[in-house]
């Protein structure tokens, strides 16, 4: 290849392309506005004990009251605690276990199902712990859900989270004063305003856990 | 970000107006298109990105040179479930992969005369730093990395005007297996192919 007089100074081609990479600069950003809506911040996580026949399974146990963990000292609006029970009650009845109401009855139920709620401007994690145990209930502070990989940043954001857990009384630990959660489920989403339709996604949230848990259901 | 972007249109200025002889300096506007383990991750076409490109030319059929680019892609991913070892998690994710590789290039051309389009054939290698970012909820995951790389390329010097060149090239960016990995993803390396369409100037005589 032959090329063209030495010519020294800035090229019709060197402003064309100096125009086109500050067009290119402006362009290129590392990260991209969405335009997201509150429920895309709703985050669905669903764990389980591999080792548990939830087949086997027939009867629960599902307290009326959805307890607050993470900061109790704030307040936390029950708007939505009739909803929460409902569905979960639901779910479990769906696929096949009977709720038990009598907290005498003999014998007692095969599993107990808790529910919880937290607001919190920051995510609480009770570590990396499952199908272990979680402290005697009731639980205090400290008690949560976290994702399945190790968290990186967290907006300071306003949020609620729901959490579903399935206790197997078979797995107390009267010595430490420990309680088995086989299956836990927890919704964590951002607080909003009228406009968030807090009840929608919290019905629909709520669903998916049982949704992406194909193996609850009794098989008795 | 407004910091790196006047370094590199400093770069670029300088580069073009103390230009000697045989000496070619271009930008191009980046498209990407990811593969194996990156498609994976995002398969979408990324549309954002440039690039820079200094070369001397050692030989009138060679050059040897240097690039910096940088490719963002990104993909938006609704409804999705990802299936766990022991559960699932399931929200609207946005995926990002930003890629900047610094890379050393030699270009082997064909065509005799000016005026003549020139394809050439190459080959850079260098190093990739690699952000990739899983946001889902109100969680971002980060993980970064420099990679060392291989990036084949071929491509065409179109002449449109005594010293200007349009070019095209299609590289093969490949960046090794390297550091961190985010979640339990099997493979940190990347791949995706680049079409780089730009403009260049080649100043002096060889």
């Amino acid at each position: 290849m032959r090329f063209p007089r030495e010519r020294r100074g800035l090229t019709r081609g060197g402003v064309v392309g100096a125009t086109l990479l500050l067009s290119a600069l402006t362009f290129v950003a590392c990260y991209t506005d969405y335009g997201l809506t509150y429920d895309d911040y709703d985050v669905v996580v669903t764990l389980y004990d591999k080792n548990t026949d939830f087949g086997a399974f027939k009867t629960f146990y599902l307290p009326d009251s959805v307890f607050l963990v993470g900061d109790t000292t704030k307040k936390v609006s029950n708007e939505f605690d009739d909803l929460i029970l409902s569905v979960v009650a639901n779910n479990f009845e769906s696929r096949g276990y009977q709720r038990i109401t009598d907290t005498l009855a003999s014998p007692p139920p095969d599993f107990v199902v808790v529910t919880a709620k937290s607001t919190s401007t920051t995510v609480f994690f009770s570590g990396g712990w499952y199908g272990g145990y979680y402290p005697w209930y009731p639980w205090g502070p400290g008690y949560g859900w976290y994702p399945w990989y190790p968290v990186g940043t967290v907006n300071s954001y306003s949020q609620g989270s729901v959490v579903v857990d399935l206790i197997d009384p078979a797995r107390t630990d009267t010595v430490n004063k420990l309680i088995g959660s086989v299956w836990a489920g927890g919704v964590n989403g951002l607080l909003g305003d009228a406009t968030s339709n807090t009840r929608e996604r919290i019905y629909n949230s709520v669903n998916q856990m049982f949704n992406q848990s194909p193996y609850l259901g009794s098989n008795r | 970000m407004k910091t790196l972007q006047i370094l590199i249109l400093m770069l670029v200025l300088g580069a073009t107006a103390m230009a000697q002889r045989g000496v070619y300096t271009g930008v191009t506007w980046n498209m990407g298109f990811p593969t194996s383990s990156t498609a994976e991750y995002i398969d979408k076409t990324s549309f954002r990105g440039f690039g820079i490109t200094i070369a001397k030319y050692v030989q009138p059929d060679l050059s040897i040179g240097g690039s910096f680019s940088w490719n963002v892609f990104d993909e938006l991913l609704r409804g999705r479930t990802e299936i766990l070892e022991n559960g699932a998690v399931s929200g609207t994710q946005v995926r990002y992969i930003n890629s900047l590789p610094i890379l050393i290039n030699a270009r082997h051309f064909w065509g005799e005369r000016r005026g003549e389009v020139h394809p050439f054939i190459g080959l850079n290698a260098g190093v990739y730093y690699i952000r990739q970012r899983l946001d889902i909820g109100v969680w971002s995951l980060e993980n970064n990395n420099w990679h060392i790389g291989l990036a084949p390329e071929f491509g065409l010097y179109i002449p449109v005007g005594r010293e200007t060149y349009l070019t095209a090239t299609a590289r093969w960016n490949y960046a090794f297996d390297s550091g961190t990995r985010l979640g339990g993803n099997p493979d940190n390396s990347y791949a995706y192919w680049g079409i780089d369409i730009g403009i260049g100037s080649i100043q002096g005589w060889f």
